[in-house]
């Protein structure tokens, strides 16, 4: 029973994987799982050696050491089934740090600030809190470490200050340009498994600290909002 | 007045100055000079008593030119 129920979440994963795969126009064909390598920057993503990682564009170099049979592609695999397939492999690759929940409630706050929702930035401020306090460093060597707190610490001021402000969207503003520079240097040090953008607005602050980090390419101004909604540009790719 | 001196040193204590990282340095660096800028300080309730501690114009330029210098230094 127990290993049914391991092949299976295997066989969710391995389909997620090569829906992912497929989505992002990297599809191969599907290798028998004693070929199988992941890239190095990106676990989850699994294929042909020498194929391209649809994330960041590097090739597939790590070999995963499975021995379980690799299904097909599955067409009727539903989103909830992909969500729990990442959930899986996220505990699975739980020994690797990741500042993926940063970067993402990161982006939900910047998003809020698009909006002009003061207090929808405050609540998302108050949530990154939370998680940079409570990210484990434990994996890292000490150099790293000192890198995170670092970060981290200025980091965790800036949300604090925008938590406690709801209602003065200009303060939060403030804090929040400063905020992205320490999430700049994270994803620096740490890496992404995401996309990312690093957008920059001249009008904002005499063009001295307008920058920002999005998950889209199309530019929606977090400083103006609707004001100013599309001024920026994108700076460099992640 | 207390929790004035205990919430504005838990933001910025010059004693501790030293022992920040440099990452906090600069960031300090520049929220004083938002602040100078924005003349939320010295807060109004003790510029009432101490009309001498109000900035005039040229001792804030004084303080930003400072910083902006020191800040260009560093430049990372």
């Amino acid at each position: 029973m127990k290993t049914l129920f391991i092949i299976a979440l295997l066989a969710i994963t391995v389909t997620s994987c090569n829906q992912k795969a497929k989505d992002t126009k990297a599809a191969e064909t599907v290798t028998t799982a004693s070929e199988v390598y992941a890239c190095s920057m990106h676990p989850e993503i699994t294929g042909k050696k020498g194929s391209e990682c649809p994330e960041c564009g590097m090739e597939l170099t790590e070999k995963v050491s499975q021995s379980a049979t690799t299904e097909k592609d599955d067409a009727n695999t539903t989103d909830i089934e992909t969500k729990n397939a990442v959930a899986t492999t996220k505990t699975v690759a739980a020994t690797s740090f990741t500042i993926n929940e940063i970067v993402t409630n990161y982006l939900k706050l910047k998003n809020a600030l698009v909006k002009d929702d003061s207090k929808g930035a405050a609540n998302a401020g108050r949530v990154l809190y939370v998680t940079l306090n409570s990210l484990d460093t434990k994996s890292l060597d000490a150099k790293l470490k000192k890198e995170y707190v670092d970060i981290a610490d200025d980091a965790k001021e800036h949300v604090a200050h925008i938590g406690d402000n709801s209602g003065k969207i200009e303060h939060q503003r403030e804090h929040f340009a400063m905020l992205s520079k320490d999430i700049n240097d994270f994803v620096q040090t740490f890496g992404t498994t995401q996309k990312l953008y690093q957008d920059y607005c001249p009008m904002y602050d005499e063009g001295k600290s307008g920058y920002w980090i999005s998950e889209s390419k199309e530019i929606k101004n977090p400083y103006f909002g609707s004001q100013m909604l599309s001024c920026g540009s994108v700076r460099k790719t992640f | 007045m207390d929790n004035h001196i205990k919430e504005g040193k838990e933001n910025l204590n010059f004693s501790m100055f030293g022992d920040y990282s440099q990452r906090k340095q600069e960031n300090k660096l520049e929220r004083i000079v938002k602040q100078i800028k924005s003349d939320e300080m010295p807060l109004r309730s003790y510029t009432i008593l101490h009309q001498d501690a109000v900035l005039n114009e040229n001792q804030k330029q004084e303080i930003i030119n400072w910083i902006n210098s020191q800040l260009e230094k560093e430049q990372f």
